[in-house]
């Protein structure tokens, strides 16, 4: 593994392990209000709006994190009959669609934190302006693209390495 | 361009993508977006994906996929599963076939807490496959009575399939699992009498192992008061109206960390590397929906949904004839997607047609259900049997289709039972 795979892979393994405690924190933000509710009957103001921001932000970048280490849903079908040149060449048709999918949606993204925050909107129980949560919710996505960017320019470099020395 | 032949260049070209190993969500919201921005125009159709994603990532009704999931996580690295095992075992592993009976049985429990097929297979692979084993069971039946049991997993509630059908047609979450627990419950008794048949005509190749005492029994099932709690809690509080689904998930994945704590299960360490793990699956499933949800917005524009509601309705079969034929075709499509990817992809085209059949939409989730189910333990696409398979890997994908074989048998006519009878799925919620 290069240098380069290092650094990625350094990166992946911390948006994953933020995101893994985005999700510990709504679980407990789900949890705190119930027990708030029953026990003492108590309200827990922004639990619900807090915990469905931070979801979006850890599923955003859960999604970067599994993109670069290839743990989308995919069909193996026709690929695993493919002979290895061709499984590439799929590949790197593969990881191009991805990118200019998550390209699109970081471009319309960017724009659309920006329409949020210029509108001033805000969590209903305490007011908590809403655009810095997509914009972080952003930040995964753009991390995805950059990664598949370097996923591809890798694989079109290392095309004609053998199979086993070839990188990611 | 009109469009239905937009609407089917997208199928077409959506099964293309996937078969070149486009990433189903991508392929799904690359297609919706392009047939969108065909039809209508290039602006809203990138406008979609300005709203439609964040809007998908947010929804608080799915927060409860990640919660579930890492229950079932949780419980599964904290052991809960090997204890389970040992409790079925002591009360069945007599029997000749017992330990595949306690397999199933122990599948069964631990779908109580793990929404995934897949997990649970997964599961209880790690700790029936060894035992099976050593007691030179054959290996059809060892894995197949894995690979079958496993599928309970999105049947018994919490089931994750379930809930995101519950999300896509609007339909109460809460209802659709206590409708699954009955024909779960259907399902474990059936496979069970299926090991019975299979021992019987399998003659001596079975062993039975030594009888355990009351008192031993006793011991075993004692330590399975932490799977007992959690599911009484959790499917007991959206039973009875405590708690929503969302809440119920957060309830059961703090309940089963903190019951994995106390019981000195579980460090920081392997919190952390549960809570990773759900955070993968859970960002698989997501891209998949953020895809579907945009392939929506095509579908809607097409009017597909109308009219292969049209298109059925004219074929003027009758309404089970109908289901029978979506049902066959689910089983078709099992061969190249998988479970989840099916029901996000059709859901949205086939509901409009069951509810126009005249078929009540919270039995019709249990039955898409079970029906995808079967794509989980047949080729080519297995999800079951290739998780098994890595385990396993001296048992050949072939023998472990054979040995799942009677099982699926018994899942088809307990489908057929389910069709005939739908008051076997819908007593229960009706109870609610």
């Amino acid at each position: 593994m290069g240098t380069f795979d290092r650094i990625i892979d350094r990166v992946a393994a911390l948006v994953d392990g933020a995101a893994a405690i985005f999700l510990a924190v709504i679980t407990a933000l789900t949890f705190l209000a119930v027990i708030l509710r029953y026990v003492f009957v108590l309200p827990f103001p922004g639990s619900f709006d807090v915990s469905r921001m931070l979801l979006g932000v850890a599923i955003f970048w859960g999604i970067a994190a599994a993109a670069w280490r290839r743990e989308h849903i995919q069909v193996d079908l026709a690929w695993q009959l493919m002979p290895p040149t061709l499984q590439r060449i799929a590949d790197i048709f593969g990881d191009l669609l991805f990118a200019v999918f998550v390209g699109a949606l970081a471009w319309m993204l960017f724009w659309q934190v920006d329409r949020v925050r210029g509108s001033g909107q805000t969590t209903f129980e305490l007011a908590i302006p809403i655009w810095p949560f997509h914009a972080i919710a952003w930040l995964g996505i753009a991390f995805c693209f950059l990664v598949l960017i370097a996923r591809i320019l890798q694989a079109i470099v290392s095309f004609r390495t053998p199979i086993g020395e070839a990188g990611r | 361009m009109t469009n239905d032949i937009v609407a089917v260049g997208g199928f077409v070209v959506l099964f293309l993508l996937l078969l070149l190993r486009v990433p189903i969500g991508v392929a799904m919201g690359l297609v919706g977006i392009g047939g969108f921005g065909l039809l209508s125009a290039w602006g809203p159709a990138f406008n979609l994906l300005a709203l439609s994603p964040i809007r998908t990532v947010t929804d608080y009704s799915l927060g409860l996929v990640p919660m579930f999931i890492l229950m079932g996580v949780v419980a599964s690295a904290s052991g809960m599963s090997g204890e389970l095992y040992r409790a079925a075992n002591a009360f069945l592993g007599h029997r000749r076939g017992g330990l595949a009976m306690a397999t199933i049985t122990a599948c069964g429990g631990f779908s109580a807490i793990c929404g995934s097929s897949v997990a649970t297979a997964a599961t209880m692979a790690k700790v029936a496959l060894p035992e099976m084993k050593r007691y030179g069971y054959p290996d059809t039946l060892a894995t197949g009575s894995i690979a079958a049991g496993g599928t309970l997993g999105v049947l018994i509630p919490p089931s994750i399939v379930l809930a995101i059908y519950g999300v896509m047609t609007e339909q109460d979450i809460g209802r659709l699992f206590i409708a699954g627990l009955v024909p779960g419950l259907l399902a474990i008794l059936m496979y069970l009498v299926t090991v019975r048949i299979y021992v019987t005509f399998a003659g001596g190749g079975v062993p039975a192992h030594e009888k355990t005492s009351w008192r031993e029994r006793f011991a075993a099932l004692r330590d399975v008061w932490a799977i007992l709690l959690l599911f009484f809690f959790v499917i007991g509080g959206i039973y009875g109206g405590m708690f929503t689904p969302s809440e119920a998930a957060g309830m059961g994945a703090a309940g089963a960390i903190i019951i994995s704590v106390v019981r000195r299960r579980m460090g920081w360490r392997l919190l952390f590397r549960c809570l990773l793990e759900s955070i993968q699956v859970t960002a698989g499933i997501f891209m998949i929906l953020i895809g579907a949800i945009l392939f929506g917005y095509f579908l809607t524009i097409t009017q597909t949904p109308q009219k292969v509601t049209n298109l059925l309705l004219g074929l003027e079969l009758g309404a089970h004839s109908t289901l029978i034929l979506i049902l066959f075709f689910m089983v078709l499509l099992g061969c190249v997607l998988d479970a989840m990817a099916m029901i996000i992809l059709m859901i949205p085209i086939l509901y409009p047609v069951v509810l126009a059949l005249g078929f009540d939409p919270i039995w019709f989730g249990v039955i898409i259900v079970m029906t995808v189910e079967l794509g989980l333990i047949t080729p080519p696409i297995g999800m079951n049997v290739f998780v098994i398979n890595t385990l396993a890997r001296d048992v050949s994908l072939q023998r472990i289709y054979r040995g799942v074989l009677p099982f699926v048998a018994t899942d088809v006519v307990r489908l057929a039972l389910l069709v005939a009878f739908p008051w076997i799925v819908l007593w229960l919620p009706n109870t609610m």
